[in-house]
């Protein structure tokens, strides 16, 4: 840790934070010292919480977004449209789209991204169930909605010409400027992106 | 292009310090180890949002402080902008980058409000030096004027970098022919496509530097040297514009296939590549004179400065650095020549003027530098610019 001796019980409470995303060895000595001013009944609350969140939340088995029921609430809606599947790479992203209230139809959480730095191979992700789901036949449109960065385009590239077969209608979702911003407030990289991708306007 | 201001707070030997440059001529004079140099670098700085390589941030603070602060007036044909540019190691090491009072969410923003041509004895190097050097010259020219090119440049960086990660994996497996449809197929054909965009761009850019180099060596040597820059595929095929880089890239990925299998590297595309630069149809690198590379480095230099007004139709600034005591007389007065002849703002550091004072075409400011001090400023000429 930071070079300090600590009591082994701070010690590994230390390692314990040290364990999540973006926390450094400093950040974790200041969480677990936090942890200890807190009152007892707080600390055991957040332990509580901890460990309810991990009991409670699974997989859905059809979408395989994290849920508190089984299946989760998109996939038990009966209004939803059956005929389009939305695919992107972890939960939180369904929360993004889910707030747009414009997409009606179904989601599938991959799970990650094809990243073999990370060990992330097309079989480590939901791919399979993916393709299961299609197996009914009801499905006519696959949304790729992974991140526009390399891992995220390589993935949706995968997907792409493993679902070329079915003959679905396949699409990427577009990327550019926000909308609502203005053009100055948009970094370089994307202007440029979003120029190389314009499309036609006004045509009948 | 043009630089009116410069202020710099704990940027190297300099604790507080400011001044004004005129658009025309500045010289820097003063001993060695006074602190020329870090002028030059400190304007290089402001121009790019980063320290000429391989030089770290760190370093560039002043001796027991923990931050340092390079302010700028810049000045191209859409008018006149602040930029700042602050760095500190505080608790977690940032750098903040302000154009015009707004801070910019990328640095590489920064980019194109001033450009600059930096010639140092360090640039030897793109002769003397790794194919790596010569790509980086010829990719900051490009970077420069298109941030699509840069952005280009770093998704093929981590395109590489993944399928090293599976390369190195397959070859753990001892898969030895991965089929077709494999994954790393599905890398390849990216690395082909964004590889292939970075030549092309590469290709396109050198055959407009190319007539520009010959040109300004012709004039520094009185007509005597031809200069021809070729570019390398692989580091062994040399290929133009015309040729299909698809195909190209993908022969080159079969043939090297079971080589990168066996290594876990990538053994082509545009980051194995390199430059040929022949004088008089002779490589330079190998049988070229010191003052022929030299010459040559200079020709490319200047031959930037007109590859970048081609492309913004601004001049860039100029910044040479310790470079008139390394030419000839005749070379010396051929370059001075050219400075006077066109509108560039210009940066030189030497150690007296002699040679220089002669230069009455141009306004002229003299700056004297002592121990991060500059100690007085002259001005020469009118203020005609």
């Amino acid at each position: 840790m930071t070079g300090l001796f600590h009591a082994p019980v701070m010690q590994n409470l230390m390692e314990q934070f040290g364990k999540l995303p973006g926390v450094g060895p400093k950040t974790a000595q200041r969480l677990a010292f936090f942890v200890l001013s807190l009152p007892k009944e707080e600390v055991a609350a957040f332990a509580e919480a901890l460990v309810q969140a991990k009991e409670t939340m699974t997989f859905c088995p059809v979408c395989f977004s994290l849920t508190d029921q089984t299946p989760c609430y998109v996939c038990r809606d009966v209004t939803r449209d059956r005929r389009t599947i939305c695919v992107v790479e972890e939960t939180t992203d369904v929360f993004s789209i889910e707030r747009t209230r414009d997409y009606r139809g179904l989601y599938h959480v991959l799970q990650g991204s094809i990243s073999p730095m990370d060990g992330r191979q097309p079989e480590d992700l939901r791919i399979r169930e993916l393709l299961q789901r299609l197996e009914s036949g009801e499905v006519e449109e696959i949304i790729l909605a992974t991140n526009p960065d390399v891992e995220g385009e390589t993935t949706a590239l995968y997907l792409a010409r493993l679902l070329k077969p079915f003959g679905l209608r396949i699409t990427r979702i577009a990327h550019g400027i926000p909308v609502g911003s203005n053009l100055e407030h948009a970094d370089a990289a994307t202007l440029s992106q979003a120029l190389e991708g314009r499309r036609e306007i006004g045509k009948a | 292009m043009l630089i009116t201001s410069l202020a710099l707070q704990n940027y190297r030997n300099y604790q507080q310090e400011r001044c004004d440059f005129c658009p025309g001529i500045n010289l820097f004079l003063g001993d060695n180890a006074q602190g020329k140099t870090n002028l030059i670098e400190a304007i290089y700085y402001l121009s790019i949002g980063k320290a000429y390589r391989p030089v770290k941030d760190d370093q560039l603070i002043y001796w027991g402080r923990n931050q340092f602060t390079i302010r700028g007036t810049l000045e191209n044909r859409q008018g006149a902008a602040k930029v700042e540019i602050q760095y500190q190691t505080d608790e977690k090491k940032s750098k903040t980058i302000k154009l015009g009072g707004l801070i910019l969410k990328k640095n590489e923003d920064l980019s194109g409000c001033l450009t600059s041509v930096l010639f140092s004895p360090e640039n030897m190097s793109i002769i003397k030096g790794s194919p790596q050097e010569r790509r980086h010259f010829l990719d900051y020219d490009i970077s420069q004027i298109s941030r699509g090119y840069a952005k280009n440049l770093a998704v093929y960086q981590r395109l590489l970098f993944q399928r090293n990660n599976l390369l190195k994996r397959l070859r753990e497996k001892k898969i030895s022919h991965p089929d077709k449809n494999s994954e790393l197929e599905l890398w390849d054909s990216q690395l082909v496509e964004v590889g292939g965009k970075i030549i092309e761009k590469r290709l396109q850019t050198l055959g407009k530097l190319n007539p520009l180099t010959r040109l300004m060596q012709r004039k520094l040597t009185l007509g005597q040297e031809n200069i021809e820059i070729r570019y390398l595929f692989n580091r062994k095929k040399e290929i133009y514009h015309s040729m299909n880089l698809t195909e190209l890239l993908l022969e080159a990925r079969q043939e090297a296939l079971e080589e990168d299998l066996r290594y876990g590297t990538t053994q082509w595309g545009p980051h194995r590549d390199d430059l040929l630069i022949t004088l008089n149809g002779i490589l330079l690198k190998q049988f070229g004179s010191q003052g022929q590379q030299r010459t040559t480095v200079l020709a490319l230099k200047l031959a930037e400065l007109e590859f970048f007004r081609g492309e913004s139709g601004e001049y860039p600034i100029l910044l040479l650095d310790d470079v008139m005591s390394e030419l000839d007389e005749n070379r010396r007065q051929q370059l001075l020549e050219l400075i006077q002849e066109k509108s560039i703002q210009c940066f030189i550091t030497a150690t007296d003027k002699s040679g220089l004072e002669k230069m009455e075409k141009r306004q002229m400011k003299f700056f004297e530098v002592r121990q991060g001090k500059i100690i007085s400023r002259e001005i020469q000429g009118e203020v005609k610019e």
